[in-house]
């Protein structure tokens, strides 16, 4: 067996020594899982290093593996850090599958998702990354007192700390917090740390900055009654949002019209 | 008025300028505190009309000394009235941009007593955002018909996009609009201006505006007007608005135009900008406007079986991006796909975004045909024409 760590230079690694060895990719679980195979044949991806090993395999096949430092081999890693974000439980066999393809055919064939395994690493490669795309927008903080800004994330995959990466960007001089269930996740000067929500003040957990009032004024102004199209708008805000958004209540209203 | 009634009436004032924060190119002032441009366009919400809100769009003001026929702020209409002080704006929008309500700012304006001091208004505004709040996020400023040199100069140094509406695509046909703005002087020769100052500001395009069916003008008379601000006078992108007739104006009795005209338009733009076709390959009916009930790419294959089918593991990029159901990426990806294996089945080509059922008649794929290009509805030659690179109207 190979063990690796669940990053994408680690995966990628453990599916070039596969190649090599014959032997499986898995990823590190906790010691007493390790001891398990204690028995087994065990090689560590990060003992190794890239280059050793796309040198090793390129000799061995004769093939070109000098896309892994390209821009596909770029895309590939950011595809297989967001299906590690995704929330489906079997990442880890979908990604080793859609490194294989890549490393035996080509990376195209995973990037755009060609094969029946490959169009699944793919799409939910995509459904992280859509989030991260939807939310950066759907997302609204409160200010406190203290001009931190806090807000209350509806997310389904891991992207938190990645959204506010690049929420940090557009606020370079605040401190952001997203309160999340299982604690409060804050980001300052690109720093991130975690707190338990027990530890936050009432301010932050429960900010008194009330814009509603604003925003549903402003977002009623803009809307063109003629051109009514409920259909076009849920596609784009998606029903599970609408009780988590203050328009969700003005949308509802004018689909049951 | 207090500011929520503000807010309310001017940002209504505002909502049938189209504008959107995409295709942002980075442009980094000096100083910024908050607030950042980004490449793709982000949107923060979206209305129960499927319209994003991406910008915070509004008017300085909603007096306006002009008497545009089909305009809601027209000095004749008797409507309320009330304008922002360029502060109370600037404070405003920051209160939303903070909070991430939106992506950037949309400012334009009724002219106020006159066209210059309205100007200076706006660019004070602007200069309030930049230097005393220090954002250097997205800002899209709306010239004024008839501003001068120095203001055009100024709002290009502050903004990241600068738009001016054509409304119209010729004098004959802006006259139909309004009896006070002058085509030629204040249109062509504003946007003319902008041109010229946009060489000096990197980062910073320009876009315009077509009111879309109360002129009486065609489709071809918008996309030739288009592609002439295009080719010569660096216009990054046209919208097109479908005309709403506005109770209380003189065009009040107008039939606004469908919807999917609107549309039409935009899929023909777009052929013209990613598609790499030629304007003269749009085909327009005998009275020059695109077919309501067919996609014009669609209406263009069907016009030319000689160009079909298409064996996709040899077809240029160029010839993919003509078979309808394959857009620009999935044209890219097929040339890099069989780079690698050549395709043998419908479903591969299915699973990387190429729209099957409307591909099919039009490609072979390993050399087989699935689907035969008679079969098509509609399929009927005499109802197009091929405009002329001579010039059909001459
Ligand atoms: S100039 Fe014309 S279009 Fe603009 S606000 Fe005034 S009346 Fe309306």
């Amino acid at each position: 067996m190979i063990r690796c760590d669940a990053t994408p230079a680690s995966m990628l690694k453990a599916v070039l020594l596969s190649e090599l060895t014959g032997l499986l990719p898995e990823i590190s679980q906790a010691e007493a899982e390790a001891n398990l195979f204690a028995a087994c044949d065990q090689l560590s991806a990060d003992d190794y290093s890239l280059e050793q090993l796309t040198r090793q395999l390129a000799e061995k096949t004769g093939g070109d593996y000098r896309w892994i430092d390209q821009y596909p081999g770029r895309r590939l890693a950011v595809m297989v850090l967001f299906n590690l974000r995704n929330s489906a439980r079997d990442s880890k066999r979908v990604i080793f599958a859609a490194l294989t393809e890549a490393v035996r055919n080509g990376p195209a064939s995973s990037i755009c998702g060609r094969s029946r395994a490959s169009a699944v690493f793919r799409r939910r490669s995509r459904e992280v990354g859509n989030e991260i795309h939807r939310l950066l927008g759907l997302i609204r903080f409160q200010e406190t007192a203290d001009g931190d800004l806090v807000a209350k994330p509806q997310l389904v995959h891991q992207t938190a700390d990645l959204l506010l990466r690049k929420f940090q960007l557009r606020y370079p001089n605040r401190r952001l917090l997203f309160i999340l269930p299982q604690g409060a996740l804050c980001c300052q000067q690109g720093q991130l740390s975690f707190c338990a929500l027990q530890d936050l003040p009432a301010t932050v957990l429960n900010p008194t900055d009330d814009f509603a009032n604003l925003w549903e004024t402003y977002y009623r102004s803009q809307y063109i009654e003629a051109r009514k199209n409920i259909r076009l708008a849920s596609r784009f805000i998606p029903k599970k949002y609408w009780d988590w958004l203050p328009e969700g209540k003005i949308l509802k209203q004018e689909a049951d019209k | 008025m207090d500011k929520l009634a503000k807010l309310a009436l001017l940002g209504e004032s505002a909502k049938y300028d189209v504008c959107a924060s995409s295709s942002a190119t980075p442009k980094r002032f000096q100083n910024a505190e908050i607030g950042r441009t980004a490449p793709s366009g982000v949107c923060h919400s979206f209305t129960p009309d499927g319209r994003c809100v991406s910008l915070f769009k509004v008017l300085l003001s909603n007096q306006c000394e002009k008497d545009c026929l089909y305009c809601p702020n027209r000095s004749a209409r008797d409507v309320p009235r009330s304008s922002f002080t360029p502060e109370e704006l600037a404070g405003l929008f920051m209160e939303f941009y903070r909070r991430n309500y939106v992506e950037g700012l949309f400012l334009s304006s009724g002219v106020r007593h006159s066209t210059g001091r309205t100007m200076q208004e706006l660019l004070e505004t602007l200069e309030i955002l930049r230097t005393r709040h220090r954002f250097g996020g997205y800002i899209h400023l709306k010239i004024l018909p008839g501003a001068g040199e120095a203001e055009v100069e100024r709002a290009i140094a502050l903004s990241n996009r600068v738009s001016l509406n054509m409304e119209a695509p010729t004098a004959t046909h802006l006259a139909r609009l309004s009896r006070t703005k002058n085509f030629a002087a204040e249109i062509m020769g504003g946007l003319s201006r902008i041109h010229r100052h946009l060489r000096d500001q990197p980062g910073v395009s320009h876009s315009t505006q077509f009111i879309v069916g109360a002129a009486q003008e065609s489709d071809r008379d918008i996309l030739d007007s288009t592609l002439r601000l295009y080719s010569s006078y660096g216009l990054k992108r046209a919208y097109f608005s479908t005309f709403q007739p506005v109770p209380g104006t003189p065009l009040d009795s107008i039939a606004g135009s469908p919807l999917v005209r609107e549309h039409r338009l935009y899929q023909a733009d777009f052929l013209y900008r990613y598609y790499g076709f030629q304007m003269a390959e749009i085909p327009y009916n005998s009275a020059g406007n695109l077919d309501l009930d067919k996609d014009p790419k669609q209406a263009f294959a069907e016009l030319h079986p000689e160009r079909f089918p298409l064996e996709i593991n040899r077809a240029s990029l160029l010839e993919l991006l003509r078979v309808p159901g394959i857009g620009p990426r999935s044209a890219k990806k097929i040339v890099w796909l069989r780079r690698e294996n050549r395709f043998r089945s419908v479903e591969d080509l299915a699973r990387i975004g190429v729209v099957t059922k409307r591909a099919l008649p039009f490609i072979l794929v390993a050399g087989k045909k699935y689907s035969s290009m008679l079969g098509q509805a509609g399929l009927s030659r005499s109802n197009y024409s091929q405009s002329s690179l001579w010039g059909d109207d001459a």
